[in-house]
């Protein structure tokens, strides 16, 4: 399938500052993409970008297989709803909608009949003739999204259109957005920080770190088999354990303290790692990933594998509650790893000073293998 | 007594709640403190209130000389001589809004585009320029007058009616840039940005959205400058006199001669616009225009 919008190659700087550095996408009739990052990644930027507000310093970008690189933003397919709606002040609804309609040359029988429609779209009926500053944050956010609708753009542009509202009207628009997005068929470019507003609204995550995009994928796949440390933390597998990794007789080992019990797993990619020179390994988990059980004094690794039945369906550590809190539905423990904290819930609470044993099965965790400076030098 | 309030007002970490309290703790409070307020308040309306009733009292008077705490005789004998046809109270009426107007026109045209470009600086260029119309208030006023004066006798442009517009447009300059930059500084450039989105040029941004959204503050600019044109004495006097007379001059000339009714009469007559575009400018001037006056 062609490409709706394509982006190639694009970096543009502030200065001397460079926000985006060498970034390509593409993007398919009526997809939606999230472009996903913490605030400075260049998130904003590319969108500006592609809407035409920011001329890159190299490369294109094409929409339905045009060049737009040189066009202003006049001149583009596209239309934006930004973060502060911008909605003009000194104009009601109808004036808001009808402009661009107008700009168009459209008549006003037939600006009219469209504005309506939009306006029941969007559920604003009977506030056409209303000043826009005498509007609540949600009705501002969706007159703003009708305004950039009403034109009937081939490319919707969205820039953190939810940050400025309620976290509870914010959940619902969600939603909404995105259901009358599909229903319409338009194809959008979506920024935000925030993962599970990008994951519920879009098909398509690009997330983004220090101007470039880190991975590029469904949400699920981004969920699951992050490509990276950064993008598995950005996902929410913010616990992080260092532990050893050695090679021996074409097994991956790992471990090898109080901590983590020296073990050996069946994995091609470890052992490559480990044969290219990484030394360390990161283990990166969610809290609600791993299971806590109490063992007592045992502290041998047979003692823990006994405690928890099946060990080899996953990993054991060991660890000590540093601290318990209930923010609803499960305890939340914070529990010192080998002289790491991490936070683990757990739907039974466990005192603190007490000793456990966390059991994650494969596939609940991330491992990363490290080559840092100690390793090279190896 | 006293030093129970004190201790409150200590202990509660609050300030006294206003003027008429902190006059009563200063004084103690009761019969002494309320009488000390009374007499300041007094002293006050006296400072503000005596020029002006001064001034009424003048303008309803037919007789009135040293003596006499208050005028002997009253009447509208002056009203009529001021406004009657053959009278040059209406002539100078007629130049002083004429100049007022042009001047307005002229500064604003200016203003506008200053304004505009002024706002969308960045900072330091900004408050440079913007300080730099500051220059012709900070040199003594009549030198400088003087000067523009003897330049435009050369020209042959002395006692004309644009004379004076130029030498006005030079002194409401710098109320009408600043307060113009201001206005268009409170515009949000998102706003011009979802214009230029939606469709429209960089030409019909400014006029469909940028201008519309700082017509007020444009609106209490050109107010400054159509009565600072008003009141304006000095550049009118060495630049437009004899050919030209606006009332300020009208009532200069009738106070020197101490003809203390017509100097009074022009005095309201010139304080009526002032009264009324008050009114007008603190409805247009919105807080976060005034906020960015000379930023």
């Amino acid at each position: 399938m062609a490409s709706l919008l394509s982006v190639q190659n694009v970096s543009a700087s502030y200065g001397r500052q460079r926000v985006l550095d060498g970034v390509s996408l593409e993007l398919p009739e009526s997809g939606f993409l999230a472009l996903l990052g913490r605030s400075g990644c260049g998130k904003t930027t590319l969108l500006r970008v592609i809407g035409g507000f920011i001329a890159p310093a190299h490369g294109r970008v094409l929409i339905d297989g045009q060049d737009m690189t040189s066009l202003p933003p006049e001149k583009r397919p596209t239309a934006m709803v930004f973060q502060s709606y911008a909605l003009w002040p000194h104009m009601t609804v109808h004036g808001n909608l009808a402009y661009g309609l107008r700009l168009r040359g459209m008549g006003k029988a037939e600006i009219t009949r469209r504005i309506d429609e939009i306006l029941a779209l969007l559920q604003l009926d009977n506030l056409a003739d209303r000043n826009v500053t005498a509007l609540s944050g949600g009705q501002r956010q969706r007159v703003a999204l009708g305004r950039a609708l009403a034109v009937a753009p081939r490319l919707l542009l969205l820039d953190e259109p939810l940050s400025n509202l309620d976290a509870r009207i914010r959940l619902d628009l969600r939603h909404e957005i995105r259901s009358l997005l599909k229903r319409l068929g338009i194809t959008a470019v979506h920024v935000t920080h925030d993962r599970e507003e990008a994951m519920v609204m879009a098909d398509q995550l690009a997330l983004m770190n220090d101007g470039q995009i880190v991975q590029f994928g469904a949400p699920a796949a981004l969920y699951d088999h992050p490509a990276n440390s950064f993008v598995a933390d950005f996902m929410g597998a913010s616990n992080v354990i260092t532990v050893d990794l050695a090679v021996s007789g074409g097994m991956a080992m790992i471990g090898g303290d109080d901590a983590c019990p020296r073990r050996e797993i069946a994995d091609a990619t470890l052992v490559r790692a480990a044969s290219q020179g990484a030394r360390r390994l990161d283990i990166r988990f969610r809290s609600v990933s791993a299971r806590l059980s109490e063992c007592g004094d045992a502290k041998t690794p047979a003692a823990a594998a006994a405690v928890a039945p099946g060990a080899n369906a996953g990993l054991h550590l060991n660890g000590t509650i540093e601290q318990v809190t209930y923010p609803g539905d499960v305890y939340r423990h914070a529990v010192n790893i080998g002289g790491r904290s991490v936070l683990i819930d757990d739907a039974k609470r466990f005192e603190e000073g007490c000793k456990v044993s966390v059991f994650m099965p494969f596939g609940a965790f991330h491992l990363f293998p490290r080559i840092d400076e100690q390793s090279r030098a190896a | 007594m006293k030093h129970s309030r004190m201790n409150a007002s200590l202990q509660s970490g609050l300030p006294p709640r206003s003027m008429a309290d902190w006059v009563r703790d200063k004084t103690g409070g009761g019969i002494v403190g309320t009488l000390a307020l009374a007499l300041a308040i007094f002293v006050f309306a006296l400072i503000i209130f005596g020029p002006l009733t001064n001034m009424l009292l003048w303008a309803v008077t037919e007789r009135w000389y040293f003596p006499h705490t208050f005028p002997l005789q009253y009447g509208f004998e002056f009203w009529h001589r001021v406004f009657k046809p053959t009278g040059n109270a209406v002539e100078s009426l007629q130049y002083s809004l004429m100049i007022a107007v042009f001047t307005v026109m002229f500064c604003l045209s200016l203003a506008v585009p200053a304004g505009y470009a002024l706002a969308r600086l960045r900072l330091p260029a900004r408050a440079l320029i913007l300080l730099l119309f500051l220059v012709p208030q900070a040199f003594p006023n009549i030198p400088v007058y003087i000067n523009i004066a003897r330049l435009f006798y050369q020209f042959g442009w002395h006692g004309t009616v644009p004379a004076v517009v130029l030498v006005h447009t030079l002194h409401g300059m710098v109320y009408a840039v600043w307060i113009a930059t201001a206005a268009f500084s409170a515009v949000d450039p998102e706003c011009e940005a979802a214009a230029r989105d939606i469709g429209a040029g960089p030409i019909r941004t400014f006029f469909t959205i940028s201008f519309p959204s700082a017509f007020p503050g444009l609106v209490a600019s050109g107010i400054f400058v159509f009565l600072e044109s008003l009141d304006e004495f000095t550049g009118t006097y060495f630049v437009g006199a004899p050919e030209i007379t606006t009332l300020p001059m009208l009532m200069f000339r009738a106070g020197m001669e101490g003809n203390y009714q017509v100097a009074s009469i022009t005095a309201l007559l010139l304080l009526v616009p002032s009264v009324l575009f008050m009114f007008v400018v603190e409805r247009f001037l919105r807080a976060d225009v005034l906020a960015g006056v000379g930023r």
